[in-house]
């Protein structure tokens, strides 16, 4: 019996094992490597020595660029994914009336979604944003002289915020499935009791909706905590000006292959490892009070 | 049971194909600006018909036309040789080029033959990722027999050979002579303190204005830029950084540095602080301020006056020496681009044969000409006198000036990038009016004394 059920299954794990070879080698061991290196002053070019606790007690006790890179990433995700999830939301309700061109208006709101965290989007974004670009010259017509929203510091993260917005066709589509599948009875039942339009909406949409806000709302906060690629590209790499977009994986980048200090990149690394595992472990333990499940 | 084993023969067969796969050496052609140029040689070389055929692989950072040059020099040493295929790497941007080099040391995949400044190819010496040169250079694959003893000596650390000079720089004053004489401002001379900058900002500002160019100032806001507060430091007998890498100025001199270009910057005389963090402190020359016409000078490397000239071709471009202080010291010293091999290169003759040619041929030297100063090869300088274009000739004289006043550097602690960001982030700040002076002295000098280590 038990030969036959081995026999069964080799197939199987032969079939995985390429796989599982590349797990190990791409991901499991380069993790762990990364684990080792965050209690060492590797440079990348000699070899690392072991200073335990030093890179992470520097992070926390000595490094203002770290308390900044902290502040800069967590507006960004505590401002921009609830806008963002707020603004798929309601496209989504729009979309759900079956407007003529349903389709079309679909995969327009998705494609952004689609190419927005990528080099050539956020080039295009800084010349929108630019002191010559494009919204300046609209602004102009109203006889508003702007300044160059990408480069003022202030400013600089906003834009960045906006980036994310315009990529909310990703958790709209998620949530346009969600809509279309709470049952139309209890629509109708609710509108023969009287009930006006808000408050079919707070009261059936948002609770029939939660598993899906939860959803997306662990999605969102996990990519978000790890942009990158618009914040190197407007800022030209520096995290500026003054900081005010140095989000926490470019600074960790920075650390790590401009100030040839891996071995503190590898720590910070860890760091956002823990806090993105506790902001999310708190989205899920707070769940349980407003997430409803139809079972 | 038997006729499980062509699916188990299958996926071990997979298995096989993946990891060779995965074993392969792939980085000849997937970077990003590598192109290879192989051609097919119709006249064999005697000595080279023996040879195994070589493929390495050459980097270097510039704009776009040092790019089209070194691969036009490249391809003429390709067809000289025709076993050797030469693999290329550039990067516009300097710091990019740092990164990707050092990931590629740390991944034992480093270009075989790497162009570095001055000021770091010492680090890379330190760290054994360089190859010493002296038995290539007295074998004389490498030959730097006709080349300046004192350059020669400038690409050596502790007596051993590292890296061979492309050339001379000294920091200078580049500006647009003819742009300056238009505002009515005469061709700045070789000495000239703060003091007359000041002046000729207020100067050419205010003619500028009356022109109608509202975007256009004599020089970019460089408060922030620790580049030249050190030649100023340097002219009051004080370094930004000390021999043994600690900060070799006090908080009254970053004060009188602030406010004189903050002074200038309340006065409107140099770009707002918008301007300066969209388009200043340039990466190459084709995105500055100056090629856009908005400012006239620039306190920089003077081998940038050829390329700068390339630029703005209906302009007359000169070079001066930078500001000097009344009764201060000379600040003066060389710099420069350094061809060097990696420690681990599998061709290292070959690479030395790429720089020998660089340096030695007559064909190669009348493409590349001046494009890093004065040539090391005296000979070589010699042969391209007369084709030195007049920005060639500035160069040469300028550089042969300040030699005079040159007085060496202290080379760059590994945490320099670190506090200079820190310097420019706290000018940032006084610029767009978040802190005073005082607080940004202050903030930097307690947050430098935990950056150096």
């Amino acid at each position: 019996m038990h030969g036959k059920v081995w026999r069964r299954n080799v197939t199987g794990y032969l079939f995985l094992a390429p796989w599982f070879v590349g797990l190990l080698v791409f991901t499991a061991i380069p993790v762990g490597a990364s684990l080792y290196i965050s209690f060492t002053n590797y440079d990348v070019l000699t070899t690392p020595e072991w200073i335990g606790w030093l890179n992470y007690h520097n992070m926390i006790f000595q490094d203002s660029n770290f308390i900044d890179s902290l502040k800069v990433t967590l507006i960004y995700v505590f401002l921009g994914v609830p806008l963002e999830l707020i603004f798929a939301l309601a496209l989504a309700l729009f979309l759900l009336k079956g407007i003529k061109g349903l389709t079309v208006y679909r995969a327009i709101f998705y494609v952004p979604s689609l190419i927005g965290g990528s080099v050539a989007i956020a080039i295009l974004w800084k010349q929108v944003f630019g002191a010559k670009g494009m919204l300046n010259s609209v602004l102009a017509v109203f006889g508003i002289e702007g300044t160059s929203w990408i480069a003022h510091p202030d400013y600089a993260l906003y834009t960045l915020i906006l980036l994310k917005l315009w990529q909310f066709g990703s958790p709209m589509i998620i949530f346009l499935a969600g809509l279309k599948q709470i049952p139309i009875e209890l629509y109708e039942a609710a509108s023969i009791d009287g009930a006006g339009k808000i408050s079919r909406f707070s009261r059936i949409t948002l609770p029939l909706l939660t598993p899906i806000v939860f959803f997306n709302l662990i999605m969102q906060i996990i990519g978000s905590f790890q942009a990158f690629t618009p914040a190197y590209i407007i800022s030209d790499g520096s995290g500026g000006p003054m900081n005010a977009t140095l989000f926490y994986t470019l600074y960790l980048y920075k650390k790590g292959f401009a100030s040839l200090d891996m071995g503190y990149a590898a720590a910070l690394a860890w760091t956002l490892l823990l806090i993105i595992a506790t902001v999310t472990a708190l989205v899920f333990l707070t769940s349980k009070k407003w997430v409803y499940y139809d079972n | 049971m038997k006729r499980h084993y062509w699916k188990i023969a299958l996926t071990i067969s997979l298995v096989l194909v993946l990891l060779t796969a995965c074993g392969g050496n792939n980085n000849a052609g997937n970077d990003k600006g590598t192109e290879s140029a192989v051609t097919t040689p119709t006249t064999e070389k005697v000595e080279d018909a023996k040879q195994e055929p070589v493929e390495i692989t050459v980097s270097w950072w510039g704009g776009d036309p040092r790019h089209k040059l070194y691969n036009e020099i490249l391809d003429n040493f390709e067809k000289k040789h025709p076993y050797i295929t030469v693999l290329r790497e550039f990067n516009n941007d300097i710091n990019q080029y740092y990164d990707k080099l050092t990931t590629q040391i740390a991944g034992n995949n480093a270009p075989d033959a790497i162009i570095l400044q001055e000021s770091r190819f010492p680090i890379f010496a330190e760290r054994d990722a360089l190859l010493p040169l002296d038995d290539l250079v007295a074998s004389g694959v490498l030959d730097l027999s006709k080349h300046d003893p004192n350059v020669v000596d400038s690409g050596k650390l502790d007596g051993v050979q590292y890296a061979v000079a492309q050339g001379n720089i000294a920091l200078g004053t580049i500006y647009n002579e003819s742009l300056l004489g238009k505002y009515g401002i005469d061709p700045v001379p070789l000495n000239w303190t703060w003091d007359n900058f000041k002046d000729m900002s207020q100067k050419f500002r205010e003619a500028a204005l009356a022109d109608g160019q509202k975007e256009l100032w004599l020089s970019e806001d460089f408060g922030g830029w620790a580049g030249t507060f050190h030649p100023w430091l340097r002219q009051n007998g004080k370094s930004f950084f000390t021999d043994d890498g600690k900060i070799g100025f006090d908080e009254a001199d970053m004060k009188a540095w602030f406010t004189m270009w903050d002074d200038l910057r309340k006065k409107d005389l140099v770009p707002t602080p918008i301007l300066m963090v969209e388009m200043g402190h340039y990466k190459t020359q084709e995105v500055s301020l100056m090629v856009a016409n908005k400012v006239a000078m620039y306190f920089t490397a003077s081998n940038q006056l050829q390329i700068f000239q390339g630029f703005l071709k209906d302009d007359v471009m000169s070079l001066s020496r930078i500001p000097q202080i009344e009764g201060g010291q000379d600040s003066e010293y060389l710099v420069g681009a350094y061809f060097t091999i990696y420690s681990k290169s599998k061709n290292p003759k070959e690479a030395a044969m790429v720089i020998d040619y660089f340096g030695n041929d007559p064909e190669a030297i009348d493409l590349f000409m001046m494009q890093q100063g004065p040539l090391p090869n005296k000979e070589m300088q010699a042969h391209i006198d007369p084709l030195l274009t007049e920005s060639d000739k500035k160069v040469v004289s300028y550089v042969t000036e300040a030699s005079k006043y040159a007085s060496p550097n202290v080379l760059p602690p590994v945490y320099q990038p670190d506090v200079f960001t820190l310097f420019k982030s706290n000018y940032e700040a006084v610029s767009f009016d978040k802190k005073s002076i005082d607080e940004a002295v202050s903030d930097f000098f307690s947050e430098a004394a935990r950056l150096i280590k």
